[in-house]
């Protein structure tokens, strides 16, 4: 049973002297229950919009269309009051800076206790042993404290617990450790790992590091400019990559492992994202494709099956 | 280790307990700049031309060489202009002002008897602005863009054009004359024998067109701060943090994007204390309320050099501590401001 199905999703944001920028564009995607996706895409792609778009908190220059489904209820159009119901036991989000996730002016007890239900000491002892949970002692101490004696990866913690004091179904980590130390991530990421696992978390996982994507995910959901290219379960994804785009990010990663050498990247994607206000009309990684052909320049390749999952791609296929 | 009183501990009792020693510094570090005020307020005053007994014996319709110069030696007028200084300044640290040769009377007890006066009024004023500017400035970032956004900055700019007397004049035009509502001057009705509650409320009526034209000197400049303050942080992480945790709506405009953004506006309380102290002055004259303000000009009239150095030195004390307490409101109100 997929606890999030997002429909034919597009979101495009307007503003006032400035040409429409469409940032998702007809992206389709489930996730089980309990599952972890990645998702993956250069900066600019979109995933933070997607992140939002299914947490419900895109801003009012946002307009969308399609459907999103969490748990059997719509997001998109819902009044804030359908959406506050599922800000407890429905979705929870984290995002990418831990420096600006947190209100300077409140101390973290209160930040994590302030939508909880109960009285103020039960909900006092609840925000302490959620702090237990991410991993923090001491939380006698952290719950009077304030965000800026934290440092970035207890700070990151934090947010974890607000996030889990909501008692989510379904959480949302918009690259959770792209700002943080190689070492706080490991950590960070291992947490992660753990908890959706001692939890039963349904996990959307927003990366770009493809380290991390081997490591937690099931299943890969590759963006390129605002449209979905590849969708496969992560095996596939890294040992058949069907997509120009997606080998070129295989190809672009770093070494990783405990004896990779820490040598410089070897193949990088010349280019860049094309416009998106508005996009070209055909397959908009054809500027940066080797395999590119005029019918890609015309014709927008649909997401299809394919032999590892779904890929969107006149000419799929090994790396010739 | 002084100056982070934020830290660890709740309430007011703590946090002053925290800030003591960084208060008694800035206590002592103030006393220089005093010495420097006056020194620097006793040339300039003795480059003009003429002295209290001038002014005086003008006055008088006669040219009484003699008396006149009696009159220098029982004020110290006829001393070097050095020994004026250093007698003078060794009086001001005994909190001695001198005695003014106008009224013949302690320049202490003339400056204490107008102060409170002034200080309500800068105070209300400061009280009124802040409170507009900030809920004007939350209403059109709410709104931004849209036609109550719009209205509120437009209605800034004219605000911000208007001279403060002109605005205190038009107020008592309308609300005073032609309305009658409120009265056109005074700090309270005189001879009227109110007591009690009912001499407070006197004198909040009187001060009511006071405040609202000094207030608005300064409430487009709070709102303006506020509004950008708004729109800049409501991109925040924190905020969409706020609102992904299911913090209300309107909770989140309040606790969580006002309450960061009125740091700025607070901060130039402080940054604009002298203007407070100068509108002040200007407003009290429009008003005919009996505060430093009317001191000052009556003293420049007269050339009472000892009543106008007093005044000086204890206007430089006001925007000191007036800098101080917004220095110590902004260490309550932002844990990450540390008090130096
Ligand atoms: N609030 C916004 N207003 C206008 N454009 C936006 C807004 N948020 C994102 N965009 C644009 O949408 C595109 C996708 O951005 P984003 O979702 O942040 O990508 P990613 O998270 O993959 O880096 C970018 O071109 C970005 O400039
Ligand atoms: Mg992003």
């Amino acid at each position: 049973m997929s606890l999030l199905r997002v429909s034919n999703l597009s979101v495009v944001f307007t503003g006032r002297g400035r040409p429409p920028l469409v940032a998702l564009d007809d992206v389709s995607l489930t996730v089980a229950a309990g599952e972890t996706l990645a998702l993956v895409g250069e900066s600019g792609s979109g995933k933070s919009t997607l992140a939002l778009a299914i947490a419900g908190l895109l801003d009012t220059a946002a307009s969308v269309r399609g459907q999103i489904d969490v748990a059997g209820h719509g997001i998109v159009g819902a009044a804030p009051t359908a959406l506050q119901h599922l800000r407890r036991g429905g979705i929870a989000m984290v995002f990418q800076d831990p420096m600006s996730a947190l209100n300077p002016v409140h101390r973290i007890g209160d930040q994590i206790a302030e939508t909880m239900p109960g009285s103020r000491a039960e909900r006092r002892a609840a925000a302490s042993r959620l702090l237990h949970v991410v991993g923090l002692p001491d939380a006698e101490r952290l719950l009077e404290a304030w965000p800026h004696e934290l440092s970035g990866g207890m700070r990151q913690r934090v947010a974890l617990a607000i996030a889990l004091g909501q008692e989510p179904r379904l959480l949302i980590a918009d690259e959770p450790t792209t700002a943080l130390d190689v070492t706080i991530q490991a950590q960070i990421l291992r947490l992660l790992a753990d908890l959706q696992r001692d939890l039963g978390l349904t996990l959307l996982l927003v990366t770009h590091d493809l380290g991390v994507v081997a490591e937690l995910a099931d299943r890969v959901a590759v963006l390129y400019a605002g449209r979905l290219v590849e969708v496969a379960a992560v095996d596939a994804l890294f040992s058949t990559p069907q997509h120009p785009y997606t080998q070129g990010l295989l190809a672009a990663r770093p070494p990783f492992g405990p004896d990779a050498p820490m040598l410089p990247r070897l193949t990088e994607i010349p280019g860049g994202l094309p416009s998106l206000s508005p996009p070209p009309p055909g397959c908009r990684f054809a500027e940066r494709c080797a395999r590119v052909s005029q019918r890609c320049r015309e014709d927008m390749p649909e997401l299809r099956a394919s032999s590892a999952g779904l890929v969107a791609c006149h000419h799929p296929g090994a790396t010739p | 280790m002084a100056g982070s009183p934020g830290t660890g501990s709740r309430g007011l009792g703590s946090f002053l307990a925290a800030a003591w020693p960084v208060i008694r510094r800035r206590l002592l570090l103030a006393l220089p700049v005093l010495l420097l005020v006056a020194c620097g307020t006793f040339g300039l005053l003795h480059l003009a031309p003429g002295d209290a007994v001038d002014a005086m014996v003008i006055a008088g319709g006669g040219g009484d060489a003699a008396l006149a110069s009696e009159l220098r030696a029982r004020y110290g007028l006829d001393q070097p202009l050095l020994v004026q200084l250093s007698l003078y300044l060794l009086r001001l640290l005994q909190f001695d002002f001198g005695v003014s040769p106008v009224h013949n009377r302690p320049v202490l007890a003339l400056i204490t008897e107008r102060l409170p006066i002034s200080l309500l009024l800068m105070l209300t004023a400061t009280a009124f602005a802040v409170s507009l500017g900030v809920v004007l400035g939350v209403s059109a970032a709410a709104a931004a863009g849209r036609w109550r956004d719009r209205l509120i900055l437009a209605a800034a700019l004219v605000i911000y054009a208007m001279p403060s007397f002109w605005v205190g004049l038009m107020l008592i035009l309308v609300f005073a004359v032609t309305l009658g509502w409120l009265p056109v001057g005074g700090f309270e009705t005189a001879a009227s024998g109110l007591s009690g509650m009912a001499r407070v409320l006197d004198i909040a009526r009187h001060l009511i067109l006071p405040t609202l034209a000094l207030a608005l000197l300064f409430v487009s400049v709070h709102l303006r701060l506020m509004r950008a303050g708004m729109l800049d942080l409501a991109g925040a992480d924190f905020v969409r943090m706020a609102r992904a945790k299911g913090v209300p709506r309107r909770r989140v405009l309040w606790a969580h994007l006002a309450r960061n953004a009125v740091l700025p506006v607070i901060a130039m309380v402080g940054v604009q204390a002298s203007t407070l102290l100068g509108g002040a002055v200007v407003i009290e004259s429009v008003f005919s309320l009996p505060g430093l303000g009317r001191l000052a000009y009556d003293s420049v009239v007269a050339r009472d050099l000892a009543t106008l150095m007093g005044l000086v030195v204890v206007s430089a004390v006001i925007v000191l501590t007036v800098t101080l307490v917004v220095d110590l409101v902004m260490a309550a109100l932002d844990p990450r401001v540390r008090l130096r």
